[in-house]
């Protein structure tokens, strides 16, 4: 309510978000943070086995990598500020505040990285002789310690957003990098990373077509051990990461894993994901096995990958929504409402105080608007309004009332499920305005229903500023 | 006036000191960013000089040129961080409302610059492969210097409207804020830097890389007129710069203008005529410049350039000084009222049971 209001009516805002962060956690993780380590590992061993063919091996997966990482990495991990700064200004503003020095090491640490790719693959071919390879493993050693770095400083931030421990009391910029969740879920982000960095460059190397054949079993052989060394690690990692999570949250994981609408699949899809890591686990014991590696070709080095994706974008995906209600736990709600502000605003109005309300003042006149403008400033962070929209707020009461009537009858019971939609949903927050604010935002839903409608964000339709 | 509040979160950092770090940070960034769209234009203007000319000279300082951008480009996006954290806690408020103003065309700068760079990729490491499709090949290149002449105008109109929050209700989309007054001479300002600035780059490096026996020239002449080249795009970039300078400083917004600004445009203008008469001297003798007169030449325009951008620093606080200090009042009427209403009301337990 701080900021004018972006929306995407049929995408949805918090999709917006999710291809971009999904994009560069993909990326950072399997090809930095833990791709680098693994790159490097190939390369000390072509030095200690004088064998040159993994380095040539290390080098085409680090050409990918190297690709990928400082285009479509960076300019996501850009764009992972410019969505959210876009859909949750308030979040963001309100992290940078707490987190600024921490975000600040990270570019550091980001600005080294960088360097340190770029000297690492553009000396990769001069830095041949003996003396010289073990100074470019160090550099690989170096930049992997970077971009380990990078990971320990954001992790800070996004388990802060789950649990934000004492800092709610102290304020204190050490209790907000030291909550109770940091190191679990740093841990798990690692070991993960790791683990699929093999499945990435088992992709890389589907694609490679001048290795000889001996050689290629070699390669993707030492690949596969490389990702079962790291397993046992992902598997403690994942426990202490879950025994951390707030009891309140876990309780949202059946509709994280799904959907609302789709919650009791919630053991099935539990089911398929435990499958997907075991198809991992297999393929990579397949290739070590001598009898069954015939078995594993080609297209089936990408599947380890690919399952690895669905699974990164699944686990964003949980870790996003079981944080609802909060955007920023116990203290910035999902629709950039503060919890300390509930009190004003629940009793005098959400209206009055939004620094950029197009309506005021709810009067005969303007009641489908006003509610129209409440839906907007506190709904729409995560719902739609066109019935094609994702979430749409439509379908939703579509599902709960189907073509009942929206009479007068309607419009009470609507009213009286938003004032106490916190207690009907843990995962929504509850209503940030006025009761009058909650009448108007049921007529308004209720108008809808005959009244197919977009609704346009801010971006489009321009803004009202309170004037003196 | 329009009244908002701000976060009730304090900054982190005494706010002359995150001024200070975004001037200085921002300058490092652009001076990237000019030498990765320079680079791409020229680029650009040299493999189609080869191609037109059949001359394969000019390919193979196309080829140099485009090695550098892989490395500009990272540079160019790892430093602009920096700013953008720091415009980003200083002037929360302001740079957030401006950006969701022109909200689509701003999420816009991600998925270009990340087509761009995968284009200059794609050209760069797929150099020989399109030896027999040049013309496709010189097309791609384009094709990202054409992502590169569009992605500042998304930056100059989100910046430019920050700067004056009086008129952001009259705005409805990126389109409506592009006209406003002096983005275009700013973007001109800009690609005049560009040339200039890449100009030099391309100085040094092929010089480094002639000492460094790794850029290979037929003969003395077609050297020399490769660096008059480079010259010449100096000097024409300095004109440029100088001619759209005088366009932006008389266009802009009385907001941001008052007494203060005439020493710093002193200093910008002091500093630019060493650079301005190495490069004339240079250009109407048909001369390269002599190691002094480079070193003169770059010392002297990187110190106006910090000038430019503490003027323009300057001109932004202009603008922005009486929003800030009625915001600031605002702020602690509104934290008092949550305080009083927390008194009065009470606080109601939200949590799910």
């Amino acid at each position: 309510m701080d900021f004018p209001v972006f929306h995407l009516d049929f995408l949805g805002n918090r999709l917006l978000i999710a291809i971009i962060a999904i994009t560069h956690v993909i990326m950072s993780h399997t090809m930095a943070v833990g791709g680098i380590p693994l790159i490097t590992f190939l390369e000390w061993k072509s030095y200690k086995t004088k064998d040159p063919r993994w380095s040539k091996l290390a080098y085409k997966i680090l050409f990918v990598f190297f690709l990928f990482t400082t285009s479509l990495g960076a300019m996501t991990g850009v764009g992972i500020w410019f969505s959210t700064s876009l859909v949750n200004p308030t979040a963001i503003g309100s992290l940078i505040r707490v987190f600024f020095w921490a975000w600040f090491v990270e570019w550091g640490a980001f600005v080294t990285e960088v360097v340190l790719i770029l000297c690492y693959y553009l000396t990769w071919k001069k830095w041949d002789n003996d003396k010289d390879k073990l100074k470019h493993i160090k550099l690989g050693l170096y930049l992997s310690i970077a971009s380990w770095i990078t990971m320990v400083l954001i992790v800070a931030i996004l388990a802060y957003m789950m649990d934000v421990g004492s800092w709610k009391g102290t304020h204190s910029f050490w209790h907000a990098v030291f909550n109770p969740v940091y190191l679990p879920q740093l841990a798990f982000r690692t070991t993960w990373g790791m683990f699929l960095a093999g499945g990435a460059a088992l992709t890389v190397m589907a694609f490679l077509k001048d290795l000889d054949g001996e050689f290629y079993k070699m390669g993707r052989k030492s690949i596969a051990k490389w990702m079962l060394c790291w397993l046992p690690f992902v598997f403690l990692a994942s426990c202490w990461y879950w025994s951390v999570v707030p009891i309140l949250m876990r309780e949202n994981v059946p509709a994280a894993l799904t959907t609302q609408v789709f919650q009791h699949w919630y053991q099935g899809v539990l089911t398929y994901t435990f499958l997907g890591v075991g198809i991992i686990v297999l393929i990579a014991f397949m290739i070590l096995n001598p009898k069954t590696t015939k078995y594993i070709n080609r297209p089936a080095m990408i599947i380890p990958y690919a399952i690895g994706l669905v699974l990164i974008g699944q686990f964003e995906r949980v870790r996003e929504f079981i944080r609802k209600p909060y955007a920023i736990a116990n203290y910035l709600y999902a629709n950039t409402i503060r919890e300390e502000d509930l009190p004003l605003l629940t009793n005098e109005g959400i209206l009055k105080y939004a620094n950029f309300a197009r309506v005021r003042k709810i009067t005969n006149e303007n009641r489908i608007e006003a509610g129209r403008e409440v839906f907007k400033i506190a709904c729409t962070r995560c719902h739609t309004v066109s019935n094609i929209g994702i979430n749409s707020i439509q379908d939703r009461l579509y599902s709960m009332f189907q073509d009942q009537p929206r009479d007068g009858e309607f419009k009470d019971n609507i009213e009286h499920y938003i004032l106490n939609i916190h207690q009907a949903r843990p995962y929504m927050p509850p209503f940030p305005g006025n009761k009058e604010e909650a009448r108007v935002l049921a007529e308004y839903l209720a108008h809808l229903h005959k009244n197919r409608e977009e609704l346009l964000g801010d971006q489009v339709l321009g803004t009202k500023l309170i004037d003196n | 006036m329009p009244q908002f509040h701000d976060l009730p979160l304090p900054l982190p950092a005494p706010e002359f000191l995150l001024k200070a770090m975004l001037v200085i940070f921002f300058i490092l960034h652009i001076i990237f960013v000019e030498m990765m769209v320079g680079a791409t234009i020229l680029c650009t203007y040299f493999e189609w000089k080869g191609l037109k000319e059949k001359n394969t000279f000019f390919d193979k300082v196309a080829f140099e040129i485009a090695k550098s951008i892989t490395v500009n480009k990272s540079m160019a996006v790892v430093l602009g961080v920096g700013p953008l954290l720091l415009i980003n806690v200083t002037y929360t408020i302001f740079f957030y409302s401006s950006s969701v103003l022109i909200g689509n065309a701003w999420i816009l700068v991600i998925p270009m610059a990340i087509s761009a760079f995968l284009i200059t990729y794609l050209h760069q490491y797929a150099w020989d492969w399109f030896e027999n499709y040049k013309k496709l090949h010189v097309t791609l290149i384009a094709v990202a210097s054409l992502h590169f002449l569009i992605i500042p105008f998304f930056f100059l109109t989100n910046t430019n409207l920050m700067w004056f929050p009086t008129v952001w209700d009259q705005i409805h989309g990126f389109f409506s804020a592009l006209f406003y007054p002096n983005i275009f001479a700013r973007y001109f300002f800009f690609l005049s830097t560009t040339l200039t600035v890449t100009g030099i780059f391309l100085n040094w490096l092929f010089n480094k890389k002639i000492k460094n026996d790794e850029f290979h020239y037929p003969n003395k002449d077609s050297l020399d007129n490769l660096f008059l080249s480079f010259n010449r795009f100096v000097l024409v970039g300095m004109f440029g710069q100088m001619l759209f300078g005088s366009v932006v400083i008389f266009t802009a917004q009385k907001e941001g203008l008052d007494k203060n600004l005439i020493p710093l445009l002193i200093g910008v203008a002091i500093f630019f005529i060493p650079p301005m008469i190495n490069m004339a001297n240079a250009n109407l003798n048909k001369k390269t410049l002599s190691d002094f007169q480079f070193k003169t030449t770059v010392v002297s325009l990187f110190i106006s350039i910090i000038f430019a951008g503490v003027l323009r620093h300057h001109f932004r606080e202009n603008a922005l000084l009486p929003h800030q200090v009625n915001m600031k009042k605002n702020t602690e009427i509104y934290l008092e009222k949550i305080k009083n209403a927390k008194k009065n009301y009470g606080v109601k337990d939200y949590k799910y049971e």
